[in-house]
């Protein structure tokens, strides 16, 4: 089993990140991903946005599977 | 009388099988509203009137601008200093005699806007900030008004649908089912303070343009209870589907008169006023030993300053920077002066009458402005 997990960050929050990939070890439900972010990017706890999880946005913690594609997306008001 | 839709005009549309004549007459007859006629407006407004859309409304209360050029198509150098919709309703009249114009030179609020979009069949979000958004989100629900919206920010953009089901009687989603509830004012920076590529509301715009053409003629499926996102980095289009937000029912406001209670312009803080300086005011502080200003852009933003001493603390982490802040006068400034407003209305908040904390109105745009205005 791979040891590392990649997120996908979208917009903004890739000046907090500094990648529009990041690296985290590898964690079973998304309740333990932002927890690690958090630790990894304490500035990412302000800040709004949307989970996805396989294409799919959650409301709740949500498992997270080998193959399984997350993503971050903040909201963007530019017009 | 010849029908318009089966005319030269309209040709190659209608040549389309799941287009035709009956989505031409559909198009003819639609009623359309584009609320900002900016970066997304544009392309919006030259589609859906060179497509024939029958009537289209605009809602747009600014001036042109020389930095608006480069990414809102519709204006062009003498155009500078008039009416966005006053110039935009002369381009498209030519454009296409078939649609109906009706200039709204006006900021949509909570005043005018259940009326305005009354009279129209699909409401597009071409805005450019938060409090309009969720003004109209809000006003579209209560309405129950089909919204086309899209954003943008730097080298990416959303589209989605809103208040559409996908079947008769299935749920309908809308932008509070995403974010339901309106940023912090300066918690996302806007195109002026994050940038803009030129050509990407064309892109974003333009997909937008398509989905209200959807929607009219029934082609194809639409951004339903979806929200597409466009990189224009890596070329990457994603959609994600979502679900209705638990809290709902809470935030959105239920009928009219709930609608009239809600605050949408948090963006002006109570008192906000206090804490901002102009760059001549700015400039006298600049000579004032004991006083400490402070660059809350995040690292990488440009222009750099080299003209005065001063600290850099991000906006997302100035509560973990407290201890950094000793002096008892300090000045923020950002791009544009939303962030360093913020970021003076937080520290007066923490430190009371310990330090005056102040905010350069306008931002750092302003202040280069002025002394390059002095330099020639």
């Amino acid at each position: 089993m791979e040891t590392k997990m990649n997120i996908m960050v979208f917009g903004q929050l890739e000046d907090i990140t500094g990648s529009p990939v990041v690296s985290i070890n590898r964690v079973t439900d998304t309740e333990l991903m932002l927890k690690s972010l958090y630790d990894q990017y304490p500035v990412l706890e302000q800040k709004q946005f949307l989970v996805a999880v396989d294409r799919k946005i959650i409301n709740g913690k949500t498992e997270i599977g080998e193959q399984t594609q997350v993503a971050l997306l903040p909201p963007f008001s530019g017009g | 009388m010849e029908r318009k839709s089966s005319g030269e005009r309209y040709n190659r549309q209608v040549v389309l099988k799941q287009f035709g004549e009956a989505g031409q007459d559909a198009l003819l007859q639609a009623k359309v509203l584009v609320i900002g006629a900016g970066g997304l407006g544009c392309p919006v407004l030259q589609y859906l009137t060179a497509a024939g859309t029958g009537s289209i409304g605009i809602v747009d209360d600014d001036l042109v601008s020389l930095s608006n050029l480069p990414r809102q198509v519709l204006y062009d150098t003498h155009d500078i200093g008039k009416s966005k919709t006053a110039v935009a309703a002369a381009k498209l009249r030519l454009m296409n005699p078939d649609t109906q114009v009706v200039e709204y030179p006006i900021r949509l609020d909570k005043t005018n806007c259940l009326d305005i979009i009354s009279g129209y069949d699909i409401i597009v979000d071409c805005t450019d900030n938060f409090a309009s958004r969720y003004l109209i989100n809000d006003a579209c629900v209560i309405k129950e008004k089909p919204l086309v919206y899209a954003a943008v920010s730097g080298f990416q953009g959303q589209v989605a649908v809103f208040n559409v089901s996908r079947k008769e009687r299935q749920w309908k989603g809308n932008y509070r089912d995403l974010f339901p509830e309106q940023p912090a004012p300066g918690e996302v920076m806007n195109c002026a303070e994050a940038g803009v590529l030129g050509v990407l509301p064309g892109i974003i715009g333009s997909i937008q343009a398509c989905e209200v053409i959807k929607l009219i003629t029934g082609m194809g499926g639409s951004l339903v209870n979806q929200l597409l996102t466009y990189n224009a980095i890596d070329n990457q289009v994603s959609v994600f589907a979502y679900s209705p937000n638990k809290h709902r029912g809470a935030i959105i406001p239920r009928n009219e008169n709930d609608f009239h209670q809600m605050n949408y312009e948090q963006e002006c803080f109570t008192g906000g006023a206090l804490f901002e300086i102009d760059v001549k005011t700015f400039d006298v502080l600049l000579l004032q030993p004991d006083t400490l200003f402070i660059d809350v852009r995040e690292g990488h933003e440009l222009p750099l300053i080299t003209e005065f001493e001063y600290a850099r603390i991000p906006l997302g982490e100035l509560k973990q920077k407290w201890n950094e802040l000793s002096k008892g006068t300090i000045i923020f400034f950002c791009q544009s002066g939303t962030r360093s407003l913020q970021a003076a209305t937080l520290t007066a908040e923490h430190f009371g009458n310990t330090h005056q904390c102040y905010s350069l109105q306008g931002g750092i745009v302003s202040w280069k402005k002025m002394h390059e205005k002095q330099l020639t």
